[in-house]
């Protein structure tokens, strides 16, 4: 189970940090996440019987938690830290040039509604219309007119921010 | 300068994760396994200080039934074990509402957390009526047999701010949550 884990790990641990840092207000809210989100796929292993593929199931559960603790947001609750994850102090974001962009990206997102914002996350995570349908329980056809709509509604964003599409 | 699909999803990913495994089989295992096991402990010793009240109250009235002088006092203990009792079914069974599959779609995983949000909120909404009320003619037909109005008075005093409190939380806390989830539902079903 631990070297499935480590795999697990190794493969969508940046997916989880952005998708965990998009649901965050600061940087320690995103570890605290993040470690939570391990500890849940860590719990969940045995039980994951591959009817779906692994991306899929850590997505589900990352965006179950980041949403649950969204909702518990106020109430006591400690954070898990996990001693097996160091953090390096290197930067998380992209260069000086593009972060101008980047932060653009990241305030646009955070406008939108909660629905809009999961959806547009699992497709900037470049997952196919049919991962996003396994991961949000809807249909592919209704993810494929949401979508339509919330990206209009990002770039329509990023055009009042001064850039054009 | 024009932005395509591709360069929005580029720009997203140039986010990497600073965070790496330091410690690897046995001793990530033992965590692992030492924190689900205290999270688990911890919610366990909530969930049993929650009815703890209730074990307390259903031994001293046990006790109270053949020690109490009145007949009164004794069918008034006789009702107080049958409400910590009924209040403790209620609690464990609201508990059973909870989520406990992180894997769900996130559909899914909402209908049911909202679910269970909406038992709790049920639960604080009708507090007078399974909680308070019963509570509260008990202690009072329970001190009639012993004529101890300071009881009956110090135990209204305690079932208005209990209900106050219970109120409190359900407009407070419940209310905008359940709002919040319904807002989150409709938004992920409608197009």
């Amino acid at each position: 189970m631990e070297e499935r884990f480590t795999g697990i790990l190794n493969n969508n641990k940046d997916a989880i940090y952005r998708i965990c840092k998009a649901y965050a207000t600061d940087e320690e809210q995103v570890k605290d996440l993040f470690q939570e989100v391990l500890l849940n796929i860590w719990r969940s292993l045995p039980g994951f019987k591959e009817l779906s593929a692994v991306n899929t199931w850590v997505y589900r559960i990352t965006l179950n938690v980041c949403m649950r603790a969204k909702h518990n947001a106020g109430r006591d609750h400690k954070p898990v830290h996990l001693d097996s994850i160091a953090w390096d102090y290197l930067p998380a974001t992209p260069d000086d040039g593009s972060r101008h962009r980047y932060n653009e990206l990241y305030t646009c997102i955070y406008r939108l509604n909660e629905a809009d914002k999961l959806l547009v996350l699992l497709f900037l995570e470049d997952l196919p219309y049919k991962d996003i349908a396994a991961v949000t329980g809807l249909s592919e056809n209704h993810v494929a007119v949401k979508l339509k709509r919330i990206k209009a509604k990002l770039f329509n964003c990023l055009n009042e921010n001064g850039y054009d599409r | 300068m024009a932005m395509t699909d591709e360069q929005l999803k580029s720009m997203w990913h140039s986010t990497i994760a600073p965070a790496k495994l330091q410690a690897e089989g046995s001793q990530l295992n033992r965590e692992m396994n030492d924190k689900l096991l205290k999270f688990d402990r911890t919610i366990r010793a909530r969930d049993i200080r929650e009815n703890l009240s209730a074990v307390i109250v259903i031994i001293f009235f046990s006790i109270a039934v053949f020690k109490a002088g009145p007949l009164v006092s004794k069918i008034a203990s006789v009702l107080v074990i049958a409400w910590a009792a009924l209040t403790i079914y209620i609690t464990i069974s609201v508990k059973r509402y909870r989520v406990k599959d992180a894997s769900l779609p996130l559909l899914q995983y909402l209908k049911q957390y909202r679910l269970y949000i909406a038992k709790e909120k049920h639960l604080l909404d009708t507090v007078l009526w399974w909680y308070i009320l019963p509570a509260y003619i008990c202690i009072v037909l329970f001190s009639i047999g012993y004529n101890n109005w300071i009881t009956i008075i110090g135990g209204t005093a305690m079932a208005i701010f209990i209900y106050w409190l219970n109120k409190y939380s359900a407009r407070e806390y419940f209310k905008p949550l359940l709002h919040n989830l319904d807002e989150e539902i409709a938004d992920l079903e409608g197009y």
